[in-house]
């Protein structure tokens, strides 16, 4: 046998899987060639080191890191923050705006009314990105009001963009009242500030 | 809960796999997620490590294939659990360089024999788990070891022939 063809035969020799047939072949020929025997050697010493190969300790807070990802949305939201690296929050309006950069100027220069068709397809755009993102971080006035502004500016009714603007501050400042005045109902346990801020808005 | 269970195992076998930390850490996360997004595919014929374990060989394999040219070879050095056995600093020394020698030589090995060879001699686990975790029949699988094996003792000795010769040099 030569030394290519007991190489190859050494796994099955350790397990002591060796057909009888070759057996003694092999035993000669590892007593005649030292280099074979070193690889022999090799072998085994390497089965004892994995064998023996340590454990270690994963970081402290991979768990924790883990059930953070698991806690958060799935599919299209979950792929844009993992590529951008950006929270939702970030991401809603930064996507939003980018289409009304893209977009809108692209209408104006055509420098005609959307087709019919074209409008019922960016309505229906709209509609999908609400669904998709408007429950998401309270999102959803937000996309929606990007969505008025959109098509007043391709309806050319550009004078209305400001109040549209303007309805949204208002809208978003009577949430905030809302807000404060539950908050401080309930977290200082006092009415006063409830009371004060009911007062003062009146 | 599962990802407390066995988060050490997979984190172990990905840094086995990989020998980077970072890259382990970050792979465990993709196995969690993944698993995650498919319990409910989840084959109930098999062992749930078992399952866990194919999972995370995926994932392995998969970035891997497709990160090729980034290279694999350089080891982070992690700390490890202490071994049940106290010897000395210099024993312990050794010891380490040598699991490290071996670790940069399984490295080398291609994925497939790789992850065969991790699975059997560090994992421990059957041939009859791996076939299952490999997807690949059971010939195929302690061919792969026993080749994984084989390169792995032919690598090291050439390594420390030219060792050698470098010394003699």
């Amino acid at each position: 046998m030569n030394c290519k063809q007991v190489q190859d035969l050494l796994p099955e020799f350790v397990d002591r899987q060796l057909k009888q047939t070759f057996l003694a072949g092999v035993e000669t020929h590892l007593k005649a060639c030292s280099e074979c025997e070193t690889l022999l050697t090799i072998y085994r010493q390497n089965m004892q080191l994995l064998g023996s190969f340590p454990e270690v300790e994963p970081p402290p807070d991979l768990v924790e890191k883990i059930v953070r990802r698991t806690a958060k949305p799935a599919g299209f939201l979950a792929l844009m923050e993992r590529y951008l690296r950006l929270p939702a929050p970030v991401l809603l309006p930064a996507v939003s705006a980018l289409l009304i950069l893209l977009l809108g100027p692209a209408f104006l220069q055509m420098n005609t009314v959307p087709s019919r068709s074209a409008n019922k397809y960016i309505h229906r755009a709209w509609s999908y990105s609400t669904r998709l993102y408007g429950k998401a971080e309270g999102m959803g006035q937000e996309i929606a009001t990007f969505k008025n502004i959109f098509m007043l500016i391709l309806d050319r009714r550009v004078e209305k963009v400001q109040e549209e603007l303007e309805n949204y501050r208002k809208q978003k400042n009577d949430q905030q009242s809302s807000q404060t005045s539950y908050i401080t109902c309930d977290g200082n346990g006092s009415h006063q500030g409830a009371i004060n801020h009911v007062l003062h808005e009146s | 809960m599962l990802i407390k269970k066995y988060q050490r195992r997979v984190y172990n076998l990905c840094y086995q796999f990989f020998g980077r930390a970072g890259r382990a850490e970050e792979m465990t996360q993709e196995v969690f997620m993944r698993l995650y997004g498919s319990l409910n595919r989840y084959n109930f014929e098999m062992e749930f490590p078992t399952w866990l374990m194919s999972v995370a060989r995926n994932l392995c394999i998969d970035f891997y294939r497709h990160h090729k040219k980034e290279k694999f070879v350089d080891i982070d050095v992690v700390a490890a659990l202490p071994a049940p056995n106290g010897d000395g600093p210099a024993a312990e020394y050794e010891r380490s360089e040598a699991h490290r020698t071996i670790h940069e030589g399984l490295l080398r090995l291609s994925d497939d024999l790789r992850m065969a060879v991790i699975l059997r001699d560090i994992q421990g686990y059957s041939y009859d788990e791996i076939a299952a975790v490999l997807s690949a029949p059971l010939g195929t699988v302690k061919s792969r070891i026993n080749r994984g094996r084989l390169e792995l003792a032919r690598m090291l000795m050439a390594q420390r022939e030219a060792g050698e010769l470098g010394g003699t040099a």
